[in-house]
């Protein structure tokens, strides 16, 4: 009882005294209103609420912002933001409308400002600057020759097909070189000789052709065999010829004294023989070592040179890339690797005597087809066809099972064609066949 | 412990990407990506180490982050999105909003491209080479619809490169001109770059279909924008608007041929602009020292060539016959101070005076004695050589002298056609063989003179002790005492005495080099210094034995 009177002291009752406080100014203000007219508070639309009263009034409060702004709280927060924002844009000079330029009616002069106000970042300038060295500029325009002249002097022209004849048989030293690995028949003297006896069908020249090659590996291993075999002859006479000088003594497995002691001897001295053998073996490496360390030094400044040698061909590739335009050691770009186009030239009967006769060599067409290729010379683009043959695929040539047997099979097919064909003549030229063709032709 | 660092964070695989990941990248499908890499200036690399595999391309991830924070690779994505919608209407079949659609494809310009890849103007002008060649290929082709070869795009070309013929022709900065077997080779000279490119002969013909005229056609708007800036340039620094008034005339847009009054016209403008550009500058005078030194020498003989150029075809008012190439040979006699005349200007024809008729073919008939008759050969030739040759070689109907590439340094070849040196005697340069190699030796090797004028004392060791030198108008170049003869001829014996003296010292000097050097070599060194060795020999053994033949079949003529 004691703690809740405690209780009701300690009431705060300040809440209800606020209330009562409230209650008493509604009811004062209810008075006061009830005492004013109602066409003083408010107006009552008697009349059907037109379209344009409508618009009146929603333009007059369309979003509520008047009662959003009275209501909030931090409308004199946001007046004050606005305000200063308003200050700030007037402070600031008015920004430079970029001009965006239109490449069909509009032209700017694009290097009127210095290059040293184009602000790049230090990372960009750098990597441009890595860009510029790391990259060859391939000079765009091979210059011509002077034999590609439409006109040209005789022993310029000479030069010009010199170097296309030049071209065309490194390519052909090429086919060649590539067709000796795949097919050595062709090309081996022995070949030669079995492919040509007479009598004997194409089928059986080739495989001949084929043996031989392998025959001559055979008859060298065959040699090494016989060399083995006739050491292992000498070895085995010599160990006949020890095994008569020994003698055979079956005493019970058992030694005597003196034998034991030449055993022991024989093996002591085999023991010396044997450590001599290894010193005079370490003597030897000792004294090469000088050698060793020499060849090694050798070594090290070949490696060195080469990498200097290598260095200056790069450099040099590099020169002649950037003044002529000619690539000889192409960058490997992609799957396939560019290579040069082969030298326009004329035959002297091409040649025309006045510029109305000239048979252009390269017409518009065949420039575009030079400038195509020039694009793979630059490296702008990586190559995505072959050019000029492609090695790998010449390789793999190598093991496909009917290139070894020199072609298709067509030859033999032929071969058993004629062969038939010639069974067949005999049988039609003899017996009751050729009495029907006589009588058809009576 | 030290960090670990993980596979592919550091080293060349951190700085390569392949193709295919860069595409992935990028968003991008390999046509676009191609055409942007085109566009920004982005090429494959070649990594020292090959970490996918040799058969894969590489682009350096710098590159491709340059790819992706450019405003082409969105816009690129919006005209893919255009397309798609565009080839939605087709499918639904409305036709007419599937036009009105593709009308409003989102445009793009290459103006932050250029400026991005060329910094400066020159260059610019450096990679003019190309897009001239490019240019003037495509102003040649016929359209064609399936390889989206537009008459708008061949229109544009052709006027581009009028624009820049008519501002060489009008500065006169054509240097050489060469016809070969491939096209007409074009050399200008522009703000020190020197831009050389092909154009093709006039000829019908097929388009090959095994070029890829996509990758073609985006090199060529690339070009065609940039020719298009570099033009402009060219005309604001000249004083004139751009596009030029000249093409703005209705009478010039109807003529094939430019005019040769108002092109002298415009000539005189910009050399009166050029002069007056100098001379009001500040005034710099050149100190004694540098009046003498190679350099300040150089500079001079090149402007007396400039000079030479710009007057070499003053006098001279050439007709062109219609089988003649007149659009080549327009610019040629333009730039070089000429005026020419076509059969079709009949007022023209009857106005001026007559003094070069180039013709073609074998005249019949009477020929006009007050008129020399060459062939185009010769104006190209003479213009090579700075020098107006003699024409009756080049009289029509007989075959003309062989055309010697301007392009070729015959001092570095070794051999001397018969033409060159009939043409250095008939321009007063006579040098020996035996002099050509001292003085290939003794000149700088940036020089673009192959055969420099004489004073002989210097060229000449063997014949300077005896003879005087070569004489040009009766003296001697760079005598300056004229007073005393005697005098002079003593001085200038000893003179040349010393000068022989010591290019017999230095000659020995590089024998005993030589010599040392050859000792010092290792025996593979050796091995392909005697190689090299071999092949120049037998070079100038060669040569020698033309030489002689030359000699027997002359001394059999006589």
């Amino acid at each position: 009882m004691r703690q809740k009177k405690v209780w009701r002291k300690a009431i705060d009752n300040q809440e209800i005294q606020k209330s009562l406080e409230d209650k008493g100014r509604a009811r004062e203000i209810a008075a006061q209103q009830a005492k004013i007219a109602d066409s003083h508070l408010f107006k009552v639309a008697t009349k059907a609420a037109g379209v344009k009263a409508k618009r009146d009034k929603l333009r007059a409060d369309r979003f509520k912002a008047k009662e959003y702004l009275e209501k909030s709280q931090y409308e004199d927060v946001l007046v004050k933001r606005l305000v200063e924002k308003e200050q700030r844009k007037a402070s600031q000079p008015p920004q430079k409308v970029k001009k965006v330029v239109d490449e069909e009616t509009d032209l700017l002069d694009l290097w009127a400002d210095e290059p040293a106000n184009m602000q790049t970042s230090r990372n960009l300038g750098q990597f441009r600057r890595f860009t510029a060295s790391s990259r060859t500029r391939v000079n765009p325009i091979v210059l011509p020759l002077a034999g590609q002249s439409y006109n040209p002097n005789a022993k310029d022209h000479k030069q010009v097909i010199e170097a296309v004849v030049a071209e065309e048989m490194k390519d052909v030293k090429e086919v060649q070189r590539q067709l000796r690995t795949l097919k050595p028949y062709l090309f081996s003297e022995e070949a030669a000789g079995a492919i040509t006896v007479p009598g004997s069908s194409i089928r059986d020249n080739l495989v001949n052709a084929k043996t031989a090659v392998y025959d001559n590996k055979d008859s060298s291993s065959s040699e090494e065999e016989s060399e083995d075999e006739e050491v292992s002859v000498e070895a085995a006479e010599g160990d006949a010829n020890k095994g008569k000088k020994k003698k055979v003594v079956s005493r019970l497995n058992k030694l005597t004294k003196t034998e034991r002691n030449a055993k022991l001897l024989r093996k002591l001295r085999h023991e010396e023989q044997e450590y001599q053998r290894t010193v005079k073996l370490w003597n030897k490496e000792i004294n090469k070592l000088p050698q060793y360390l020499k060849d090694h030094e050798q070594k090290l400044r070949e490696i060195e040179e080469r990498i200097v040698q290598r260095k200056k061909e790069i450099d040099e590739e590099r020169a002649r890339q950037e003044k002529t335009g000619i690539v000889q050691k192409p960058s490997l770009l992609g799957r396939h690797k560019y290579r040069m186009r082969k030298t326009d030239f004329q035959t002297e009967d091409e040649l025309a005597g006045s510029l109305r006769t000239i048979r252009a060599k390269a017409t518009p067409a065949d420039l575009l087809v030079d400038r195509y290729d020039s694009v793979f010379r630059r490296n702008l683009i990586e190559p995505e066809m072959p050019i000029g043959g492609d090695r790998r695929r010449t390789r793999k040539g190598k093991y496909k099972w009917h290139n070894s047997k020199g072609g298709t099979g067509a030859a033999a097919l032929h071969e058993k064609n004629q062969e038939l064909k010639r069974k067949g003549d005999i049988k039609a030229a003899s017996g009751p066949s050729l009495l029907k063709n006589d009588l058809i032709l009576i | 412990m030290a960090k670990k660092i993980k596979k592919g964070k550091k080293g060349e695989q951190s700085q390569y990407l392949t193709r295919s990941k860069a595409i992935r990248k990028l968003q991008l499908t390999l046509k676009d990506f191609r055409r942007l890499c085109i566009l920004k200036g982005v090429y494959p690399r070649e990594p020292k180490k090959k970490f996918e595999g040799t058969a894969k391309t590489y682009y350096h991830v710098k590159d491709l982050k340059i790819l992706q924070h450019d405003k082409l690779l969105d816009k690129f994505r919006e005209i893919k999105a255009h397309l798609k919608r565009h080839k939605k209407y087709l499918g639904r079949k409305e036709i007419k909003t599937a036009e009105d659609h593709l009308a409003k494809t989102p445009k793009y310009t290459l103006s932050h491209i250029i400026k991005e890849r060329y910094p400066t103007f020159v260059d610019a002008l450096r990679d003019m080479d190309d897009a001239l060649c490019l240019i003037s290929l495509f102003a040649n082709l016929p359209q064609h619809l399936s390889l989206e070869i537009t008459k708008k795009e061949i229109e544009e070309c052709a006027a581009l490169l009028k624009e820049f013929m008519l501002y060489c022709t009008v500065t006169q900065c054509i240097k050489k001109s060469f016809f070969s077997i491939k096209g007409i080779y074009y050399q200008v000279e522009i703000m020190g770059q020197q831009i050389t490119w092909i154009a093709p002969y006039q000829f019908n013909q097929k388009l090959p279909f095994d070029v890829d005229y996509k990758v073609m056609s985006t090199f060529l708007e690339f070009y065609r924008a940039l020719l298009r800036f570099v033009n402009f340039k060219l005309f604001t620094d000249l004083g004139q608007k751009y596009p030029p008034e000249y093409f703005q005339k209705e009478q010039n847009r109807q003529r094939l041929y430019l005019d040769p009054v108002q092109i002298r016209d415009l000539q005189k403008q910009a050399r009166k602009k050029f002069e007056s550009g100098q001379s009001g500058g500040q005034k710099y005078s050149i100190s004694e020292e540098f009046k003498d030194t190679p350099e300040m020498k150089k500079l001079t003989m090149k402007e007396e060539q400039a000079k030479k150029s710009r007057e070499i075809f003053s006098k001279g008012v050439f007709l062109l016959q219609r089988e003649t190439p007149i659009y080549i040979m327009q610019y040629l006699i333009l730039s070089f101070g000429g005026t020419f005349v076509t059969e079709e200007d009949k007022e023209q024809l009857a106005t001026l005076k007559i003094t070069h008729q180039v013709v073609d073919r074998p005249m019949v008939g009477k020929l006009d004695s007050t008129r020399e008759y060459v062939q185009p050969q010769w104006i190209v030739d003479s213009l090579n050589n700075l020098f107006l040759l003699p024409t009756q070689p080049y009289r029509p109907g007989v075959p003309p002298p062989p055309h010697l590439s301007p392009f070729i340094d015959d001092s570095k070849e070794g051999y001397l056609p018969t033409r060159l040196k009939e043409i250095n005697a008939l321009k007063g340069e006579i040098v020996d063989d035996e002099d050509e190699e001292m003085s290939a030796d003794d000149e700088s090797s940036g020089d673009e003179q192959k055969q420099t004028p004489l004073p002989a004392p210097v060229a000449n060791k063997q014949a300077a002790a005896v003879q005087p030198a070569v004489k040009k108008d009766g003296k001697v170049k760079g005598d300056a005492d004229s007073s005393s003869e005697e005098e002079s001829d003593n001085e200038e014996m000893l003179k040349n005495q010393k000068k022989v003296k010591n290019a017999k010292l230095k000659k020995e000097l590089a024998k005993e080099q030589e010599e040392l050097g050859k000792i010092l070599m290792t025996k593979k060194q050796r091995q392909l210094f005697e190689q090299v060795d071999k092949s120049n020999q037998s070079k100038k053994q060669q040569a020698q034995k033309l030489k002689d033949k030359r000699n027997k079949i002359e001394q059999s003529k006589k």
